[in-house]
């Protein structure tokens, strides 16, 4: 089978994830008492108003009535309109969404550049010193709350020390970049305003750095024992006993091996990651889809918390066939997926 | 069980004893540390092979020769064992005190191993030639291109007739045949001066097994390698080597030319093996075994390994470990019992 026929068959399968997730959301949205209407309209409104306004938003209709519409709209790619902000909720998302996409995979790569050698490390030296600490710093890391590490970091590093900004994207006296992924730091390195991009790095130094500090450990506990899985097998065995160097055997024979199986935790990092960013975002007054949720969900703005719900979705489903697609580009052995 | 001591039709390739063996194990003893004690897996094992020789190594299953075989390339976990006494030398270096560097230009070069299962022996993610180049390059100065050319030519002394295809291919897609060669192929790679064969065949089927051990007996004779040969299996031992180690317990019990120790037989427990053979008794009979298990090695064992299995052991036996005696034939065993006593 070959990959055409993997990706037409997870692209059918991310309509499915799509529909499911919109009926959840909208089931559950609808379900919540709080009349988005009123609350739009102000405590002072007359009751007329509010009907008019609940009209105008189309919450008279029956629900399925409703949720037909949504479906219509999200077939032609509208995602309705915004209660809160009164824009597209689409236009919202694109403005919003870079922002997080930028935090979630510096955290992720943070995550990878320091889980990675760690668990190798762990596996080399087993139950030695390395072992120990990495073992330790990964159950902190799993059992530390984010929003407690979150204030940790700013009272530590912004409050006390001042190394880094506390909050934002960029200092009051930087221009963004121009938008072309509206990823601040690889917007401004493709078009050469490194000062913006050294800025923008700083900022996201601890977000990123709170936000992945918990898949870390994650990493480093499933490269340890696929590490270690990997320096029992017999051909590690043949590579030494060939004259190979220690280091040539578990870098170039060994981790690769042990990197298959832990491109699924990547996957579920990811994903993990856009969901754990709402309240990073929070903390650290990240201008990004996190921080708009939140403000959404205060407004009952359903439409709003809805793309958001569907975009999330969206990305995670992608990002597992990246992950099924890595698959088959470092394993030899999978010619066929099912 | 047929024997035939193919040692007098064979050219005298070896010659007569070298000076300097590739490989001296003198008194080698070897522990693994266990919980509350230790597991003597080798005690006092000497064992020389000179260059050129095809050496067997024989014993059932825990008597110590795969242990012997990864301790001569010092591929036993460094934490998880001691070696209490005994020298152990490899092409002239003190295996025992090599440091890493050293070890990494002895292995692979002047000495190569090949292991059981080659079904798994080799990295299931590279491509076999850059397995093989990589190896090549690992103790050569030479280029990409000179390293594929040269592995080629190792794969095809090994009867693989589309080398260069098989070069593209990885492992699991070759037979467990195709792949034991390779293997070979792998472990004549740098002209090795000794090759170590750890049960080479026996996870491969029997017709394959004797062109495998066919095609390596020929490629040490034609380069003049020495072969350990570690199997279980006395008809390979008959047939493919030229002296032999019978090991018991982790001591070696008998040692000598194939075709006298496998004829005439000193020690109680050669006999024994021999005797167990499944030729040895007509066919819807039941097989020939022998009574006990083997002692467990945790244990300090004052006298020798075999009498509590042994039909011959007397007193003396169980209190003061037998010395090895010689005989005439170069034929060498370790038991108090004087031949004759033995029916």
């Amino acid at each position: 089978m070959n990959i055409l026929v993997v990706l037409r068959r997870r692209l059918m399968f991310l309509v499915l994830v799509i529909f499911g997730v919109s009926l959840i959301t909208f089931t559950i949205s609808h379900m919540i008492p709080g009349d988005p209407a009123r609350l739009l309209a102000g405590d002072r409104a007359s009751d007329e108003l509010v009907a008019q306004m609940r009209e105008n938003l189309g919450l008279d209709q029956p629900l399925y009535v409703q949720y037909g519409r949504y479906i219509a709209g999200l077939v032609q790619g509208d995602l309705g309109t915004s209660i809160r902000t009164g824009r597209p909720v689409l236009e919202d998302i694109v403005a919003y969404f870079p922002a997080t996409l930028e935090l979630v995979i510096v955290a992720l790569i943070f995550s990878i550049l320091v889980g990675v050698p760690l668990g190798v490390a762990s596996a080399v030296w087993r139950n030695g010193i390395i072992d120990q600490l990495a073992r330790t710093f990964a159950a902190i890391g799993i059992s530390t709350p984010a929003f407690w590490l979150g204030l940790l970091l700013l009272v530590a590093f912004y409050g006390r020390l001042g190394w880094f900004p506390g909050s934002g994207r960029l200092d009051a006296g930087i221009a963004p970049p121009p938008t072309i992924t509206g990823m601040y730091v690889f917007d401004s390195l493709v078009t050469g305003q490194f000062k913006t991009m050294i800025n923008a790095i700083w900022h996201l130094v601890l977000p990123a750095l709170c936000l992945g500090f918990v898949h870390v450990g994650v990493i480093a506990r499933q490269i340890r024992s696929a590490m270690l899985d990997q320096l029992s097998e017999d051909y590690v065995r043949t590579a030494r006993a060939s004259g190979l160097s220690k280091a040539r055997v578990i870098l170039i024979h060994a981790l690769p091996n042990a990197a298959i199986p832990s491109v699924t935790v990547l996957g579920l990092a990811f994903g993990d990651l856009l969901y754990g960013a709402v309240l990073t975002e929070t903390i650290f007054a990240w201008p990004g889809m996190g921080a708009y949720v939140v403000n959404s969900i205060q407004a009952l703005d359903f439409p709003a918390v809805m793309g958001f719900t569907v975009i999330v979705s969206m990305a995670y489903v992608l990002v597992n066939l990246a992950v099924d697609l890595a698959y088959i580009a470092l394993d030899p052995r999978i010619k066929e997926v099912g | 069980m047929k024997l035939q001591p193919s040692a007098q039709n064979r050219p005298a390739t070896a010659g007569p004893m070298s000076t300097t063996p590739v490989l001296s194990i003198r008194g080698l003893s070897l522990e693994f540390p266990v919980w509350q004690g230790a597991l003597h897996a080798l005690e006092d094992v000497t064992i020389e092979i000179n260059a050129g020789e095809i050496v067997g190594i024989v014993g059932e299953s825990g008597c110590g020769k795969s242990v012997t075989a990864m301790a001569t390339m010092r591929l036993l976990p460094e934490a998880a064992y001691k070696v209490t006494s005994g020298a152990l030398s490899l092409l002239g270096h003190d295996m025992l005190a090599a440091t890493e560097t050293e070890l990494r230009h002895i292995r692979g070069s002047g000495a190569a191993m090949i292991f059981q299962e080659p079904l798994t022996a080799l990295n299931p993610t590279r491509r076999i030639g850059t397995l093989m180049t990589e190896v090549i390059r690992a103790h050569r100065k030479i280029g990409k291109k000179e390293a594929q050319a040269h592995a080629v030519k190792l794969l095809k002394s090994m009867r693989i007739a589309d080398a260069e295809a098989v070069m593209n291919r990885y492992s699991f897609e070759l037979s467990g045949g195709m792949r034991q060669r390779i293997v070979i192929a792998l472990a004549f790679a740098n002209d090795p001066k000794i090759v170590i064969a750890d049960e080479p065949t026996t996870a491969l089927d029997v017709t394959v097994q004797r062109q495998v051990l066919t095609l390596l007996q020929n490629r040490a004779r034609d380069v003049g390698a020495a072969v350990m040969l570690i199997t279980h299996d006395l008809g390979v031992v008959s047939e493919y080597t030229d002296r032999v180690y019978v090991m018991y317990a982790g001591k070696v019990v008998e040692t000598g030319p194939t075709a006298s120790v496998l004829t005439k037989p000193c020690h109680p427990y050669t006999h024994a093996l021999l005797a167990a053979g499944p030729d040895q008794v007509a066919p819807g009979e039941a097989l020939a075994s022998i009574p006990g298990t083997l002692p467990d090695l945790r244990e300090d064992i004052p006298g020798c390994r075999f009498a509590d299995r042994c039909a011959y052991a007397q007193g003396l036996c169980r209190t003061t470990p037998p010395p090895m005696r010689q005989d005439a034939g170069g034929q060498s065993y370790a038991c108090w019992i004087e031949e004759e006593a033995q029916a």
